[in-house]
């Protein structure tokens, strides 16, 4: 069976994570399409499909890979919102985020993510994980087709 | 039982008394009565403190009785009588003195004695009337006989008489006729001198009269029998010797009168002594009626002052008590009215005692307790206004209690206590009163209305001190709460660092890591071996301050965080451990030995750590053995704490260096010679002191060495 690698929403707002994020994605062959938000308004904006990205391509993300610490909205507050939709409800999020603190844990399960990964500092591990993270959510992971009719455009 | 046999002697003596005033001269009886009396006095104890003289009044009343008598009959039997009389009133004075004294002047006895006394005389007066009667009766039948006798007599000479004539007829006449009356007469004679002999037996000399003259007249029978019986013409000349006769007729005659005149005499005496003793009879019954009344008058005003002035006495002491006041002196005498005066007294000196308890209590407490009227005054004050106000209790009777009541407080004061006088029960009002000298007190009041007395009682407690006390608590308890928030802010302060540093300080670390290594990746062919070996020192350092950060974060969250409190099995935690070293061991040859581990009270993820960080120790620091040896167990220590050790043989340390061992961030040893960050053995301390135990550790360089670690022992049940 044809594997089909769907998109994969990365917020994140440091450069330098995004890059060494691709990179990893990269290595494993998962960064077919990856759409990069670089604070929490376009991550909705993106998956409202408003704003710069009224003219995406219909369809939820397989995944969204969410920092926690983002500017305009953070993490928890877009988790928050895409949670509490029902119609982005089943959007798996995972946070990935440097902070082990057990408050932000705790926060992002009550707010019904689906997992936490902290970002190792070893760039090893790090690749690992994100390897591990791409293949499980982007292509084991199955999620329900919506009806794109729904979102409208413009 | 005792006062029985009292009784009952005193009882016979007293009858005997009275029999002997009687005159019945029972003398044995009464001598009887007095020595069963004497024998009682001197068995019985003595019933006063004064012995009873009674038995030597008896004593001396009973010859004094007899000698009365004996003397009284030398002079008049009245006079004997008399004399047994006074001494039987003496004695029955005496007697009831006795009693009075022995039975302990009851008022009952005394009461008895009034009436017994005119009692006494009345039996007497009875005794003496009945004696009276008997005389009286006596002496009539006495006059009788004595009538009887003289008729008799005058009889007796009539028909000596007649007999005279009948001889001298006879003689004269001759007629049979004459000498039947004379036969007639002769006996009748005969017969009346046996009479007059049977009359007059009981006196002697009215006997030998008697005799005599029935001498004379059988003489003078037999001559005229005689003469009668001479039948002879020497008659007329018989007749002619009659007068010679006739003289022992005259004789006979003359002592038939004497007989007579004597009888008379006789009863003369007779009815005089009867007199005389009607006059004896009178003048004793006046005497006694005069002593009977004087006696009696005498004892009702000995009972009046006795008993009745007494009673008035207990009857005004009585008043006095019942109205509270000082009673009168106490009563003298040893009866009941002297003993209830006596109770009363004691009554008395029972309430004033109890009474001056109370005021005792009253006063002596430091707080003050007084009675305010519906007009808010003070009624009664105790003494402690003295101390707590300044002002004696005299001072504040009458006063408006809201006069002290400081000015601020005078409007609450007066509308509390109008809810009291409603009925409210007041715990604790204050309010601040101004003392005499014009300092200040702040009181707590607690009061109540007492609808029955009509008055609000009020107690008042000095709270000056306690409300300083209070102000200072307060103000500590302020300092308390800022220092505790201050101690909060700092916290979350530390919180927040710790957050951002976790966060923050990870994100660079990570990309200098991975870029070094894409670095090496898309450069790495072209740079020296020195070059990649820059690299890679680049990477190692920012892996190396990742676990630094993180070692130091977990070390700092350590010490913040609440510690649990339960019974932790570090057995399942040392066994669970070394499964979980599993993965460092692989490959090498460690021999564990674990020995039985007690149960300890602690927070069961600190101590998890405790063990996995000496462990992993063991571990780490016998990496450079063919064969390592780690053993871990309990050794004795302290009574109230229990030892574990960590032993292994790995490379050991310095003991000189020993205090380092457990600073924070402190290593024996090079990084390249062993990786660390030099912050597990600072963790064990801090966590194992923040249980109430200590780490120490014990080694020499080259031979291993064994961590110690104690915890206060699990507190069974």
């Amino acid at each position: 069976m044809v594997r089909d690698v769907k998109r994969i929403l990365l917020a994140e707002d440091n450069p330098n994570d995004v890059e060494l994020t691709l990179v990893a994605l990269a290595e494993n062959n998962l960064a077919n399409e990856v759409i990069v938000t670089r604070d929490g308004e376009e991550v909705l904006d993106y998956l409202y499909s408003r704003g710069k990205y009224k003219m995406r391509e219909p369809g939820n993300p397989a995944v969204v890979l969410l920092d926690l610490k983002m500017p305009k909205l953070d993490g928890l507050e877009v988790l928050k919102q895409v949670k509490s939709d029902p119609e982005l409800k089943s959007v798996p999020i995972v946070i990935l985020t440097s902070s082990r603190e057990e408050r932000d844990i705790v926060e992002s399960y009550a707010l019904g993510v689906n997992a936490y990964i902290v970002k190792p500092v070893d760039f090893h591990e790090f690749v690992d994980a994100i390897k591990e993270l791409g293949l499980f959510w982007g292509i084991m992971n199955l999620t329900p087709n919506l009806n794109d009719g729904r979102r409208t455009r413009g | 039982m005792q006062r029985r046999i009292s009784a009952i002697c005193m009882l016979v003596v007293l009858a005997a008394a009275l029999a002997v005033i009687a005159g019945w001269h029972l003398r044995v009886e009464f001598l009887v009565g007095i020595m069963i009396y004497y024998v009682w006095q001197m068995a019985s104890p003595p019933l006063t403190v004064i012995p009873s003289r009674t038995p030597l009044f008896a004593t001396v009343a009973a010859p004094f009785l007899f000698t009365g008598h004996s003397v009284g009959l030398a002079l008049s039997p009245v006079t004997a009588h008399s004399l047994e009389f006074i001494a039987g009133i003496v004695f029955i004075v005496l007697l009831a003195i006795g009693f009075y004294r022995i039975t302990g002047s009851k008022v009952a006895v005394k009461g008895l004695i009034l009436i017994s006394v005119p009692l006494v005389f009345v039996l007497m007066f009875v005794a003496l009337v009945v004696q009276m009667k008997t005389e009286t009766e006596r002496a009539q039948r006495l006059s009788i006989h004595a009538k009887n006798v003289s008729a008799q007599g005058n009889s007796l000479l009539r028909d000596v008489t007649e007999a005279e004539t009948s001889l001298q007829w006879f003689l004269m006449t001759r007629n049979p006729k004459a000498h039947n009356d004379f036969d007639n007469a002769a006996q009748r004679i005969q017969g009346s001198v046996e009479t007059l002999k049977t009359l007059v037996r009981r006196n002697k000399e009215q006997s030998a009269r008697a005799d005599r003259l029935a001498v004379d007249a059988m003489q003078e029978l037999a001559t005229m029998e005689s003469m009668a019986q001479s039948e002879s013409a020497a008659a007329p000349a018989q007749a002619a010797k009659l007068p010679v006769e006739r003289q022992s007729m005259a004789d006979l005659r003359a002592h038939l009168d004497d007989f007579l005149s004597a009888e008379e005499k006789l009863d003369a005496s007779r009815q005089e002594s009867l007199r005389v003793s009607w006059q004896h009879f009178n003048w004793l019954l006046a005497a006694g009626a005069s002593a009977d009344v004087l006696l009696t008058l005498a004892l009702l005003f000995l009972f009046s002052r006795g008993i009745t002035r007494r009673i008035k006495r207990l009857e005004d002491n009585a008043q006095l008590f019942a109205a509270g006041q000082e009673m009168g002196e106490r009563m003298e005498g040893s009866d009941e009215l002297a003993h209830l005066d006596g109770v009363f007294h004691h009554m008395a000196a029972s309430l004033d005692n109890l009474s001056r308890q109370q005021q005792a209590v009253m006063d002596n407490t430091l707080d003050v307790i007084c009675s305010i009227d519906s007009k808010g005054r003070f009624v009664k004050v105790n003494q402690a206004a003295l101390k707590l106000w300044g002002y004696q209790p005299s001072e504040l009777v009458g006063r408006p209690c809201l006069d002290l009541v400081v000015p601020d407080d005078r409007e609450r004061t007066r509308k509390t206590a109008e809810d009291i006088i409603a009925g409210l029960e007041v715990r604790d009002f204050q309010n601040s009163y101004t003392r005499k000298d014009g300092s200040i007190v702040c009181l707590m009041w607690s009061a109540s209305w007492s609808e029955k007395e009509h008055l609000m009682f009020a107690v008042a407690r000095d709270i000056t001190e306690h409300k300083e006390k209070e102000e200072r608590i307060r103000l500590l308890n302020e300092d308390l709460q800022r220092h505790a928030h201050r101690l909060e802010q700092t916290n979350q302060e530390l919180e927040s660092f710790t957050y951002s540093v976790s966060h923050d300080l990870r994100a660079p670390l990570r990309h200098i890591d991975g870029f070094a290594e894409l670095l090496d990746k898309s450069s790495g062919s072209v740079l020296s071996d020195n070059g990649r070996r820059y690299l890679k020192t680049i990477s190692e350092s920012a892996r190396q301050m990742g676990r630094l950060i993180d070692d130091l974060l977990a070390f700092s969250r350590m010490g913040r965080k609440e510690m649990l409190d339960g019974c932790v099995d570090l057995n399942e935690i040392v066994s669970e451990t070394r499964d979980s070293l599993v993965t460092e061991t692989e490959g090498r040859s460690i021999h564990w030995k674990i020995g039985q581990l007690p149960l300890v009270k602690g927070d069961p993820v600190m101590l998890r750590q405790v063990v996995v960080n000496l462990m992993s120790n063991a571990v780490k620091y016998t990496g450079k053995k063919t064969d390592a040896d780690i053993e871990v167990g309990s050794a004795n220590g302290q009574p109230d704490k229990v030892v574990i050790f960590v032993k292994d043989n790995g490379v050991g340390f310095d003991m000189k260096y020993s205090h380092k061992l457990f600073g924070v961030f402190q290593r024996l040893h090079r990084p390249d010679e062993f990786k660390g960050t030099g912050i597990g053995l600072a963790s064990v301390r801090r966590i194992v002191r923040r249980h109430g135990g200590d780490a120490w550790a014990e080694g020499a360089l080259g031979e291993g060495a064994t961590f110690y670690f104690s915890l206060p022992k699990e507190q069974k049940g």
